[in-house]
């Protein structure tokens, strides 16, 4: 099966500003990608040329193992960052056009925008226009209509920004279910915990450039960076190993240096007779990830 | 092929749905049918009020009553058989006739009347009515000193020709020397309905280019633009908003002329003098092509605008610049029609935005060669579509300069981006 997204080192300048600059990447069904980065990092741009919004200068992107075409693109469900709807509108009327534009029928189109809504918990909503409702539903039914058409490729670019946790979670379901259902899904975000959760892999750009890609577990290990987690009623005066340490509510954390041993930090506990009840050897998180390679790449 | 069009039905058939539910459209829509309604009822009745009015001091000939007292003795008044015109013999008979409502109206003629043609006019009506009734007493009692002046020896249709001695009948030679008569009011109308069709072309394009701007404004503030594009063709979503808003703006015009066909003989009744206003069915043909090619450059333009600019409000007073050259026209309508084939007219009749203005005042006035009307069509229509197809770039490209004005240098950048 054909990847659902492939772009191959694709480059754009506007003026003399390089945006986006030989990025590469893939994204399989049914597979969530995180598309990270700072901001002005070129994610959008570089979503932007994935949609055949604007065309790279350099590089290729293939929808589901072919160009951009208007028929894959029909395939395609794309939440922006920036967002919004006709707000004179009424609320159905504006999904099932939105629908329709997707290439459903008008009966299908109605028959999924009243599903859709039931789902995102709008339909008694459905009737009223949309500027008369708030934010966050605004943005809970611009989600669904990007799903309205049952997209093969979910583009979503922060989904979660200004929603609340109960709205967020409907929406992390909502996108598991799309998942289940054999999307394949790009997701980016600046809550680097959210990424944690929902994704597989990531893709970290800055500069226009990719700094990290590939699977998130493999990325961890790859480093050879180990959190230690260390709940205890003190710490010994001396930490073999450990280059970095927080204290919070009785739980020590160290990172270690590269190659150290994380036993090292346990013996040390012991031999100062101090008893340990919880002892963690945890991989660094995507948001240590991020910091670290981000702020190398500005500081080179 | 197949996919734009299905695509453009959609994005028309929401355009228009939306288009014609706006309030906006609604009233500007119906304000004046109901004017016209309004008119309808009112001008008959008003009419017919004033005719009551005139009759309630009338004799039995259904007119009203006229005396004359004579003091010339260069004229001699028989009083009339139907006993509508009596005769009096001294003012203050006549007077009491008036005050008892035997008479309506009492002229007094006066010994110099030959002298210096003074007659006081008597009467008991008050108010509007004695303006509006008066009329059909003096046209009386014209005719009876008429007759009195020419000693009474001429027939009634002589003296009717002495009234009225000139009707005549306008026959235009052609080059090939045939002689064709003019109907009457032919050319007023000949010139009047083309040029009144231009200003209700310009005036349509004006409404809906109105909700254009609105329309692709709004899609580019609210960020709507980037789904839609995702999901339809730049060239389909334009097209479609041209088409969908035409429309509504062609049912506007649709109900107007519905409601004038229907309601305005109703009103132009009430007045038989106004000559007939029909239009030769090939330059009723002639004006509506013409209309509608000049609406879709327009309304293209105005999608370009929209889609070039930041706000709707820029685009607003861009776009009252740009339809400056619709105007202009109807501006130099008069000399147009003064020389409607020299050189001047022919020139605006092949661009593209005075054409349509122009060559409707020019088929009004004039017989234009066919192969001029065929290229000023042609120019016209296939400006359009070279706009249309300019317009849509110019929306992709607009996407991605959201929130800044669109300079020509940076309109170049970004369509060269956009491609």
């Amino acid at each position: 099966m054909a990847s659902a997204l492939t772009v191959d080192g694709v480059s754009k300048t506007f003026g003399r500003t390089t945006v986006v600059d030989g990025v590469s990447f893939t994204l399989e069904p049914q597979e969530i990608l995180g598309l990270v980065g700072p901001n002005g990092a070129g994610k959008t741009t570089t979503i932007r040329m994935a949609l055949d919004i604007i065309h790279p200068d350099a590089g290729s992107v293939a929808l589901f193992g072919s160009g951009p075409t208007r028929r894959a693109l029909q395939r395609v469900g794309y939440l922006p960052e920036e967002r919004g709807l006709y707000q004179k509108a009424v609320l159905t009327d504006v999904l099932r056009y939105l629908g329709r534009l997707k290439g459903l029928s008008a009966k299908d189109a109605q028959a999924r925008t009243d599903a859709m809504l039931q789902r995102v918990g709008l339909y008694e909503h459905r009737a009223k226009k949309v500027q008369a409702l708030s934010r966050g539903m605004n943005q809970l039914a611009q989600f669904a209509s990007a799903l309205l058409h049952l997209p093969d490729l979910v583009i979503l670019d922060e989904p979660f920004s200004g929603l609340d946790p109960i709205n967020v979670q409907v929406m992390k379901d909502i996108i598991h279910e799309q998942q289940q259902r054999g999307a394949a899904i790009i997701f980016s975000s600046h809550n680097m915990e959210d990424v944690e959760e929902m994704c597989e892999r990531v893709v970290l750009v800055s500069g226009g450039n990719v700094l990290l890609y590939g699977a998130l577990d493999e990325l961890k290990r790859a480093r050879g960076i180990q959190n230690i987690r260390v709940t205890a009623p003190q710490q010994p005066a001396a930490m073999p190993g450990v280059s970095d340490a927080t204290i919070e509510n009785g739980r020590f954390e160290y990172l270690l240096t590269e190659g150290s041993d994380p036993n090292a930090v346990l013996r040390a506990f012991l031999d100062s007779g101090i008893p340990v009840e919880r002892f963690e050897v945890a991989l660094p998180s995507l948001r240590d990830m991020f910091i670290e390679e981000v702020s190398r790449a500005r500081s080179a | 092929m197949r996919k734009l069009w299905s695509e453009i039905q959609i994005v028309l058939s929401e355009e228009f749905r939306r288009g014609i539910r706006r309030k906006q459209f609604l009233i500007v829509t119906f304000t004046p049918v109901v004017i016209l309604l309004v008119l309808a009822l009112a001008v008959p009745l008003a009419r017919g009020f004033f005719a009551d009015d005139d009759q309630s001091g009338s004799d039995e000939a259904g007119g009203r009553t006229i005396a004359v007292v004579n003091r010339s003795p260069d004229l001699s008044f028989a009083a009339q058989d139907s006993g509508a015109v009596q005769v009096f013999g001294d003012r203050e008979a006549g007077i009491a006739a008036l005050q008892e409502g035997r008479v309506d109206d009492l002229f007094i003629i006066p010994a110099e009347y030959v002298q210096s043609g003074r007659i006081e006019w008597l009467h008991a009506d008050t108010g509007l009515s004695s303006i509006i009734a008066g009329d059909e007493s003096e046209d009386r009692v014209r005719a009876l000193v008429l007759q009195a002046l020419t000693s009474a020896d001429l027939s009634a249709a002589r003296i009717e020709r002495l009234q009225d001695p000139l009707n005549l009948t306008r026959y235009e030679v052609t080059p090939a020397g045939d002689v064709a008569a003019e109907e009457e009011g032919q050319i007023l109308t000949f010139f009047t309905v083309p040029f009144l069709s231009a200003w209700i072309m310009i005036m349509v394009i004006y409404m809906v280019s109105g909700n254009l701007l609105q329309s692709v404004s709004e899609e580019k503030e609210n960020r709507v633009a980037e789904v839609l594009i995702t999901s339809v063709s730049p060239l389909a979503l334009m097209t479609g908003k041209v088409l969908g808003l035409g429309a509504t703006g062609l049912v506007q015009v649709g109900v107007w002329l519905v409601s004038l066909a229907v309601l305005v003989p109703r009103i132009v009744s009430a007045f038989p003098d106004i000559g007939d206003l029909a239009l030769a069915p090939g330059l009723a043909a002639a004006i509506v092509v013409f209309f509608l090619a000049g609406y879709f450059v327009f309304a293209v333009v105005m999608a370009g605008i929209s889609a070039a600019t930041v706000s709707a409000r820029e685009a607003s007073s861009l776009s009252t610049i740009v339809l400056l050259p619709a105007l202009a026209p109807l501006i130099l309508a008069a000399f147009i029609s003064l020389a409607p084939n020299g050189v001047f007219a022919r020139i605006l009749t092949f661009i593209p935005f005075t054409a349509p203005a122009t060559m409707m005042i020019r088929l009004g006035v004039t017989d234009v060669a066919l192969w001029e009307v065929a290229l000023s069509l042609g120019v016209t229509v296939a400006s359009g579509f070279a706009l249309l197809w300019l317009a849509a770039r110019v929306f992709r490209a607009g996407i991605l300069t959201y929130g800044q004005r669109m300079s020509l240098r940076g309109l170049w950048t970004a369509l060269r981006h956009s491609a």
